[in-house]
């Protein structure tokens, strides 16, 4: 069982600084860009629960992404829903939709099921901007998506809603570590492992991994409707073929499994792609390098390996 | 609708060439390799560069299966054996990152442009048939795909084919028997990489040549080799005629529904035949 590297104590330490940054430097680019990688966050460590805990391996995770996104978005944009409730049926909507995948899980395993989920995702894609162009505005998206507004006060400035999203990370975040933790995280881990050695043991494995994919749908719901509130926009690319490469890449380099994985993996990622890009505009064969060389050499991902330098250096050889 | 048709099965053909391969890999190596599509890829720029060159289109047509065929043993031999005993979708996950890179060195040698090849002089005209215009470079395709098709049917009928199938069947027990496992190996991935290279340069002339052709091929791959079932070779066809049928008719009286369509037939089969449409589901008592 992968567990924080450190203590508790060094996890609160790392969110109050995480949090305290932005408030102190009041730049908004890095604003903007912490609230990224946040929210990324959410959508990695959601991935994570049904990727490396119950080994899952989807590449039509965006369609859960880009559902909330859209739902958010146009039931914003179009019917003028309050907040909260526009946000809990987006998550709601794409939790739904990820036990959808939980049903093809029952029929395909491994490659077969990861085919599948990007079928789904690839559909979507395709009816999101031919058929449903009337409400989602085609390949040219959703603009005007709404920021959050609580108690009446709406989050425009980048600060406000840097706040917002770094108490729902720690709330994510704490969820997640529970869940890990519970006895239904633990059956996950087993179902990862030997699925059929769990069936013998009376527990039925597609009721769990439909529980894991619907909470794994829904963060990513939520992860994608805020996004699309920060950009004020939500398009097909959020639904698209590279949102779950990356998605799948975040996770993989910071450590699937894990509960800082999901962080570490979206802030390497995104920091290498802002500084690279300054210099060239191939970064995105380089993040393939990258990822290439930590399947090869570090295959439990970032993570994993800096705690095993971590001991080492605590305990001495 | 007989123009529809020949379509098809052009397009039919072509994926038939590139699938083939990912499955006769996928059967022996157990392992799904994304670069597959990126090889095609790597085989129509390689083609644009050599006419750009030589002018020859029939130059670049053996050209490119070399190419092709060396860069496929490259990354068996580089990438995928030393990590033959991990677990696979690790496999599975770094040939990902192989294509991503392999999109950008493609980007990074000839740029973001679509680049185009022309179809050679000798096909450049269009034939009628039956009253209904068609164009000569597609038949040409059709005819390279028949004879491909002839090729894998008189290849399985050789030791050649044998060997193949056995070691595809029970690697450990072919090997026992003395035959070198590795070698049958690297032999088909070379086959294998060098088609599919080989399609990249036929498809030249029909299909916008970017970066992202490598992946878009390698799905529509993955759907046939899924719906003709791994390592069988008459499923290959079958689905990517299948596949072809769904593509053409789609595009000429559906065009929205083109995508729908083709990821459905994948979507249906794996709710119907999971294992392929050869497939017989073994009975659990």
């Amino acid at each position: 069982m992968r567990h924080l590297i450190g203590s508790r104590t060094t996890a609160i330490v790392l969110a109050l600084i995480f949090a305290a940054v932005p408030i102190v430097l009041n730049d908004k680019t890095v604003t903007y860009f912490l609230t990224l990688v946040l929210l990324w966050s959410i959508f990695c460590l959601s991935f994570d629960l049904s990727f490396g805990i119950g080994g899952m391996m989807s590449f039509g995770h965006a369609a859960l992404f880009g559902t909330g996104a859209y739902v958010y978005a146009v039931l914003g944009v179009d019917y003028g829903w309050p907040f909260w409730p526009r946000l809990a049926l987006a998550m709601v909507v794409a939790g739904v939709l990820a036990t959808s995948f939980a049903a093809i899980s029952a029929r395909a395993s491994r490659l077969y099921f990861g085919l599948a989920t990007l079928a789904v995702a690839e559909v979507l894609f395709a009816l999101v901007t031919t058929q449903l162009r009337p409400i989602t505005g085609g390949a040219d998206g959703v603009i005007g998506v709404p920021r959050p507004s609580l108690f009446g006060y709406t989050l425009t400035s980048e600060r406000s809603f840097y706040c917002f999203v770094v108490v729902l990370t720690a709330v994510v975040f704490a969820l997640m570590w529970r869940i890990h933790r519970s006895q239904f995280g633990l059956t996950l881990a087993a179902i990862r492992q030997n699925e059929n050695r769990v069936a013998q043991m009376g527990v039925n494995p597609m009721r769990i991994k439909m529980m894991a994919l619907a909470i794994s749908g829904a963060g990513s719901g939520l992860a994608g409707a805020l996004v699309s509130s920060q950009m004020s926009y939500a398009g097909p690319q959020m639904l698209g073929w590279s949102t779950s490469g990356d998605v799948l890449m975040m996770t993989v380099v910071g450590g699937a499994g894990t509960l800082l994985g999901p962080f570490v993996g979206v802030l390497i990622v995104e920091l290498l792609k802002a500084v690279l890009s300054a210099y060239t505009i191939h970064w995105y064969g380089i993040l393939g390098i990258l990822f290439v060389l930590v399947t090869v050499y570090l295959p439990g991902g970032v993570v994993p390996f800096l705690a095993r330098g971590l001991k080492y250096f605590r305990k001495g050889p | 609708m007989l123009g529809t048709l020949l379509l098809a099965v052009s397009i039919g053909v072509l994926l038939f060439l590139i699938a083939t391969g990912l499955t006769l890999i996928l059967g022996l190596l157990g392992i799904v390799n994304f670069a597959h599509g990126s090889i095609y890829m790597v085989g129509a720029y390689v083609g644009v560069q050599m006419i750009m060159w030589t002018g020859n289109f029939w130059l670049a047509l053996v050209v490119a299966p070399l190419v092709g065929g060396v860069l496929g043993v490259l990354i068996e031999l580089v990438c995928l054996r030393p990590i033959y005993d991990r677990p696979h979708h690790f496999q599975f996950l770094m040939t990902l990152g192989l294509l991503w890179i392999l999109e950008e060195a493609v980007r990074l040698a000839w740029g973001l442009d679509f680049r185009r090849m022309d179809v050679p002089a000798q096909f450049a005209h269009t034939v009628d048939l039956g009253g209904v215009t068609f164009s000569a470079y597609r038949l040409f395709v059709i005819g390279v795909g028949f004879a491909a098709i002839m090729m894998f049917w008189l290849l399985d009928h050789t030791a050649f084919g044998l060997l193949v199938r056995a070691c595809q069947l029970n690697s450990a027990m072919a090997s026992s028997l003395g035959i070198n496992v590795n070698r049958v190996r690297t032999a088909v991935v070379a086959g294998g990489s060098a088609l599919a290279a080989f399609a990249g340069v036929i498809s030249g002339p029909l299909v916008p040549i970017e970066p992202t052709m490598g992946f878009r091929i390698i799905i529509d791959c993955f759907i046939v080799v899924v719906v003709g079932g791994i390592g069988d070779i008459r499923g290959a066809l079958l689905a990517a005629l299948l596949i072809g049928l769904t593509r053409a008719f789609g595009q000429q009286y559906v065009p929205d529904w083109v995508s729908i369509a083709t990821y459905s037939v994948l979507l249906i089969t794996l709710i119907v035949k999971p294992g392929g449409i050869f497939s017989f589901r073994v009975r659990q008592s």
